[in-house]
């Protein structure tokens, strides 16, 4: 047997070029199918996971698909906003908490995600280094953003412009890093948090300058009487929040109407879910309220459907490269006959030359097989970061 | 053998120590969480709180003595307190900086005025200013003294009540039992405010800044507002507006928050302008309890209106 194995592998390092592309053939033809069905499951698990551990969602009524995503997974679907009068509405119903979500803006391409304290509780996220949010200004970042951008607690990170030729918009905000998360395996180590005030200063519902009085330069008024000092645009903002302007820092208008993409709806019980359901599921609400998980589920099924056509496309694929193999491997045997015949007239049976081919075979699907476990592997370790960067 | 000996051995004492430190750490966050905390804003609801609960509930007002509760703005170790508390009561209406400047748990933040909605006042013209490119613009503001009427008080202190018995059950008696006597209480000022407005009806006087609206609007007496900034001199524009609303109104005295200086006592009076002290209590007297320092400032008010003879002069117009 040894002798087979070492004509085999001699054979094959021989024809090297052959080898490889033989190899190559086999492994790509097995790797759609493996590296497909690991996608899809992890897929499905990561969106049963947050979709689970969601239980209500609600925002403008429009693209149910959009609210989950972009409430679940920060994706930028551009959801209407409404506005923080539903929070309090909820919130005065007593039947849920309602932690309201802003996702509009981006540093450093991360996702801001403009939150209360209690989206940290209710999605168990605890601080690797530095502290929570504490004032206006302060965000916490995510593993990957902290690992990505090279940030630590007490380093800035500068907020994106919306528009950057639109010179009357939003001033992106330094904000300070206070925090990094721990690691959870979830879109959150790919975010930017902060509070929800901290993203109305970036929407620049709020900001901070320098007091306006009697005392302020003439160049920056617009005008002065004995009631009131009023400054014309020439006043500079602060662009950063510190410990000497916090308090300059105001917003302008009632807090009832800021916006806020969606509301994270955690019901305080069974009776309180249906009864929010009960109310939102009529025609005249401006608001939807959904259970994720059905959103999921139909996205899932849709997933489910496409697959089919892939599992068909990657079967037809599949006999048309064992037909390949299979004529390659004819033309190889054909064109190795005076080989064969030296072989046999040098004493050695048709059997052992059959089995030198066998082997041939087995290595080579043996090889192939390897290699595509070892890209499953890593494709697995990878795979929640692939899919969240291809889907969301 | 004796490797499987010493490893069972260490695999032993691995686990006491783990569950050691399991117990150590329980037994320290039962001892924090002994102690329920509430924080508050300000001295009234300091007060609504420390007289509705036992000692078993820690009451924070984390504004240090001297320091205005309005404006004044924590440390990094008070904010981790706050954040920490099993309950964070607010005022609303915008009083205290600390609470609009601050990240704060919404699920432990109880704001009272909105069990006070169809009562506030509010101002249209509360703050102006302007910059930017939008333009002049006024805030719409809402008064926040809502305890200088003994009504909205009782309301704020039933709001309180209920979420205390929510979060702590076992205090269910304890504060059912004090709201009554805290009712009662605020009852009798309630009354002494329904006497004054009875002898002294349609009465109109000064204010130095929007926070007696609550108090006016009770006994239906009428308050201007000068918009004087404290720690600052009148100027004569100040002066120039008192002397019109004065010749308008003849409006007879002025209510101060705090002591004023000598000087200017004089220069009101001078203009027929009488000045009395009426504290709002946002922060702790120094004697006695909200209670009794709204009772002797209500009589207080009632002796200088009986010495300045205003109760004759309203009468008459």
């Amino acid at each position: 047997m040894n002798g087979i194995f070492r004509l085999t592998v001699r054979y094959l390092l021989y024809n090297k070029f052959k080898t490889i592309t033989l190899i190559l053939c086999v492994t790509l033809s097995l790797l759609l199918p493996v590296v497909l069905q690991f996608g899809i499951t992890q897929f499905e698990q990561e969106l049963h996971f947050r979709a689970r551990s969601t239980p209500l969602i609600a925002g403008a009524k429009g693209s149910r698909f959009d609210l989950v995503l972009e409430s679940i997974y920060f994706s930028q679907g551009k959801l209407e906003s409404i506005s923080m009068k539903e929070v309090e509405f909820i919130e005065q119903t007593g039947y849920a908490l309602p932690i309201p979500l802003a996702v509009r803006f981006t540093a450093q391409g991360s996702q801001i995600i403009g939150t209360t304290l209690d989206y940290f509780e209710f999605r168990d996220l605890s601080v690797a280094e530095g502290t929570s949010l504490k004032r206006l200004g302060d965000c916490v970042i995510g593993a990957n953003v902290a690992e990505k951008l090279q940030l630590k607690p007490g380093d800035r990170l500068m907020s994106d412009p919306l528009n950057v030729f639109d010179l009357s918009g939003n001033y992106p905000l330094k904000m300070l890093v206070v925090g990094v998360l721990e690691e959870s395996n979830s879109p959150d180590d790919d975010a930017v948090f902060v509070d929800l005030k901290t993203e109305w200063i970036i929407a620049g519902i709020g900001h901070g300058h320098q007091k306006i009085n009697v005392e302020t330069d003439k160049d920056l008024l617009l005008k002065r009487d004995p009631q009131r000092t009023v400054a014309n645009a020439a006043v500079p903002q602060f662009n950063e929040v510190t410990e000497e302007n916090l308090a300059s820092f105001h917003f302008h208008g009632q807090a009832e109407t800021f916006p806020i993409s969606s509301i994270i709806v955690v019901p305080f019980d069974e009776k309180s879910e249906v009864l929010l359901l009960g109310m939102y599921d009529v025609e005249q609400s401006t608001l939807q309220l959904i259970r994720p998980i059905v959103i999921v589920d139909e996205l899932l099924a849709m997933v489910f459907r496409v697959k089919k056509l892939f599992d068909v496309n990657t079967l037809l694929v599949a006999i048309s490269t064992t037909l390949l193999l299979a004529l390659v491997f004819l033309l190889s045997l054909r064109l190795r006959k005076r080989e064969r015949q030296t072989m046999f007239q040098l004493g050695c049976s048709r059997a052992t030359i059959w089995k030198l081919q066998f082997t041939e075979v087995l290595f080579i699907v043996g090889a192939s097989l390897v290699l595509v476990l070892m890209v499953a592997i890593v494709f697995q370790m990878y795979a929640s970061q692939v899919m969240r960067f291809l889907f969301f | 053998m004796q490797h499987i000996y010493l490893f069972v051995v260490l695999f032993f004492l691995m686990m006491s120590c783990a569950c050691q430190q399991d117990t150590q750490r329980e037994n320290n966050n039962a001892r924090n969480k002994q102690t329920p905390v509430v924080v508050v804003v300000n001295y009234p609801l300091e007060f609504i709180v420390e007289f509705l609960v036992g000692p078993e509930i820690r009451v924070i007002n984390p504004v240090p003595s001297g320091a205005d509760p309005e404006t004044w703005l924590p440390n990094d170790a008070m904010i981790q307190t706050i954040q920490e508390s099993d309950l964070i009561i607010t005022n609303g209406a915008d009083f205290a900086d600390w609470v609009k400047k601050l990240s704060l748990p919404r699920s432990k933040v109880l704001r009272t005025s909105l069990y006070l909605k169809d009562s506030l006042i509010t101002v249209s013209d509360f703050e102006v200013h302007s910059h930017g490119t939008k333009g002049a613009h006024s805030h719409a503001g809402t008064v926040a003294f809502f305890w200088l009427d003994p009504a909205l008080m009782i309301k704020q202190a039933e709001a309180v009540a209920q979420k205390l018995m929510v979060l702590f059950p076992q205090e269910k008696k304890t504060v059912t039992v004090n709201l009554k006597k805290l009712k009662d209480s605020l009852e009798v000022l309630k009354q002494k405010l329904d006497q004054l407005k009875t002898k002294y009806a349609g009465l109109q006087w000064f204010s130095q800044r929007p926070v007696y609206q609550y108090l006016a609007r009770r006994t239906d007496w009428s308050v201007h507002h000068l918009h004087w900034k404290k720690h600052l001199s009148p100027d004569d524009n100040d002066w120039k507006k008192l002397k019109t609303v004065q010749e308008e109104h003849q409006i007879p005295f002025m209510l101060w928050e705090q002591k004023p200086d000598e000087k200017l006592v004089k220069e009101l009076q001078q203009r027929g302008v009488a000045s009395i002290v009426f504290d709002p209590l946002t922060v702790k007297p120094t004697q006695g309890d909200y209670i009794s320092e709204m009772q002797r400032q209500l009589n207080q008010l009632e002796q200088f209106l009986t010495q300045h003879s205003i109760a004759l002069d309203t009468s008459k117009k």
